[in-house]
């Protein structure tokens, strides 16, 4: 938006370059779907329909300025003549020039009415979109399903002591259905990401051209990432990607879906480290038998883990797998009712304890000089 | 339901790497003395992570967000508490968080997307009395599982050092379960002896995303037997 000073000259033109004037645009489409598919070139400093757009209009017109000339540029490389295609959509795309009647008219719409709600849900000053983090599965509540299980992800630490497993419910509920179809089009209808994606970035990836969502785990070489599909629990090495946004547009997609590999482990269940590896190889046992049924029901949620009770089945057999571990002493139950509760007064008592006072300042806290309490400041300021 | 006696792993299990969270809860003695090991420590039903935030108009809100110590002992709680700024001592515009392990302290995360928060604002003229009390006693109510047979529900607390007035909440997983929201609420007034002129509110975090904190209507409300009526559920003692 052109600001209350009078520019130089030069500084109007490059202004003006990085503006366009975007019509044809379907008369569904809103300001995100707009945003998204210029982002693809560049940064891009704000998107504006033009209010002049009337519903009864088959299509629309909006106003979109890159925050960079070398977005800008991109987007005119990308024209064929004056038009390119996405989604299967034509759009015509003309730079702002100070002559076009229509480029003036909406920029001053810009200037004049309020567009709060862009300024609050788009980034500031064209700053790269917020990258979106899948959130963690649950298995359902009161309810026993059935279940694959999958492959543990490369990048999850291993808690000694702890047996973790991930599994993916069979049963795919419709949303999941929806997302795949609209993934499947989104990597056919623009290209992918030009920069690779980093460790923990959440992205749609193909592999054996079918679209998937996945977390980057590492890096193979300079062309290829590996991921973990979220939604198959999968080790997979791929080359393009990308990557999935904390914008609305994806929401709509469905793209912000819980993934559907669940990380769980056994309810009031304690194993000793030595057995752990003899328990994963019983499990891979069963894997392995197409026959074997899991089914498996939820006890408690504790931050992504889903403590699970599970039975396994082979036609028309099943028992609970934790009785069977315990009659083979791979491991011990723990009582239900032993919940770790502390009063006020108990937890009061220790904290000036010999325990604590002899443990000191500690040490991690180092970093944090903000918080650190005054007479620690002294020390380690 | 129970944990006890499981070896727990002492080595961070945070998700996103920080050059700045080392947050290791091995013997981290910088004084001399034996510190026992952790074995013999009071282990907590959960592990827990504190947050701290310091308001940058320059940066991103996650940006100002960083993991500063995740521990699942009693003593490792004091450890921390013991050598960090009250609540009133921080900044203003600076939070405190304390959720646990895993759960990311912001509404978007997938334990808190579903859920709410009991809300507790300081009064202004009181901050010296309440704030930090409020908020110790806040903190040993959910590391203590002081909220019966409700604590799976607790994701966790929040402190926001705000020069308008300040804030305490209590952030839960589903705020459509009123009967267990209202029993958690119901200990939180009486763990933090909040009077009954003061209303606490139940707030929906998707409520609160859309409209700014006055203007939310809560959920639930406990109230004392005076004081103004409210929408939504109300509960009077």
């Amino acid at each position: 938006m052109a600001s209350g000073d009078e520019p130089a000259p030069q500084a109007l033109d490059l202004d003006m370059a990085k503006k366009f004037v975007v019509k044809w645009i379907p008369a569904d489409w809103n300001e995100w779907k707009i945003f998204e598919i210029f982002y693809h070139f560049g940064l891009v400093n704000n998107v504006h329909l033009a209010s002049f757009n009337s519903k009864y209009q088959k299509s629309q017109t909006a106003f979109v300025e890159m925050l960079e000339l070398i977005g800008a540029r991109k987007v005119r490389q990308a024209l064929i003549g004056d038009t390119f295609i996405v989604d299967g959509v034509r759009l015509l795309v003309e730079s702002v020039e100070e002559n076009d009647e229509i480029g003036r008219k909406v920029q001053k719409q810009c200037i004049n009415e309020k567009r709060d709600f862009i300024h609050q849900l788009m980034p500031t000053n064209g700053s790269q979109r917020k990258l979106y983090r899948i959130t963690h599965g649950d298995l359902p509540i009161g309810k026993e399903v059935a279940v694959n299980i999958v492959e543990t992800p490369e990048d999850y630490k291993e808690i000694p002591g702890r047996l973790t497993v991930f599994m993916r419910p069979k049963e795919v509920d419709e949303r999941y259905a929806r997302m795949q179809k609209e993934m499947n089009r989104y990597v056919r209808s623009r290209p992918s990401d030009q920069k690779m994606p980093e460790i923990g970035n959440h992205v749609i990836l193909t592999f054996n051209n079918v679209a998937y969502r996945a977390r980057i785990t590492g890096k193979q070489d300079e062309n290829a990432i590996q991921a973990y599909l979220v939604d198959f629990g999968k080790m997979v090495v791929a080359e393009e990607s990308w990557t999935i946004h904390s914008a609305a547009y994806h929401e709509s997609l469905n793209f912000h879906l819980p993934q559907m590999v669940v990380q769980c482990e056994f309810a009031d269940v304690i194993f000793q480290e030595k057995n752990v590896r003899r328990v994963r190889t019983i499990i891979c046992s069963f894997m392995s038998n197409s026959k074997v049924v899991f089914m498996v029901s939820l006890k408690r949620y504790s931050g992504v883990t889903n403590f699970i009770q599970m039975r396994v089945g082979i036609e028309h057999e099943s028992q609970d797998f934790v009785s069977a571990l315990i009659d083979r002493k791979l491991c011990t139950r723990v009582d239900e009712e032993d919940h770790i509760v502390y009063d006020q007064k108990t937890l009061h008592d220790l904290q000036k304890c010999s325990t604590v006072i002899a443990m000191g300042f500690p040490s991690y806290l180092k970093p944090f000089k903000t918080i650190h309490q005054k007479d620690d400041v002294i020390l380690y300021d | 339901m129970s944990e006890k006696g499981a070896e727990k792993s002492q080595s961070s299990t945070n998700e996103v790497e920080d050059p700045e969270n080392s947050a290791s809860q091995s013997e981290n003695k910088d004084e001399g003395g034996v510190v026992p090991p952790h074995e013999l420590r009071h282990p907590l039903q959960h592990r827990w992570a504190l947050w701290y935030l310091k308001a940058d108009r320059n940066k991103d809100w996650e940006e100002c967000l960083k993991q500063v110590a995740v521990f699942e002992t009693v003593e490792d709680f004091w450890s921390l508490y013991n050598h960090i700024q009250t609540a009133s001592g921080l900044s203003w515009g600076s939070d405190y968080y304390l959720f646990k392990e895993n759960i990311r302290p912001m509404w978007e995360d997938e334990s808190n997307v579903k859920g709410g928060r009991w809300l507790v604002v300081v009064d202004k003229q009181k901050r010296q009395q309440l704030l930090d009390n409020y908020w110790l006693e806040l903190l040993m109510a959910i590391l203590g599982e002081q909220f019966e047979n409700h604590g799976e529900y607790i994701c966790g607390a929040v402190v926001n050092v705000r020069q308008k007035g300040d804030k305490v909440s209590l952030w839960t997983k589903e705020a459509e379960k009123d009967d267990v929201n209202l029993r958690v609420g119901q200990i939180l007034k009486a763990k933090l002896k909040i009077p009954d002129t003061d209303p606490l509110r139940y707030e929906v975090h998707k409520d609160s995303q859309r409209r700014t904190s006055s203007m939310v209507k809560p959920r639930i409300v406990i109230q004392g037997a005076q004081g103004a009526t409210r929408p939504a559920k109300e509960v009077t003692h």
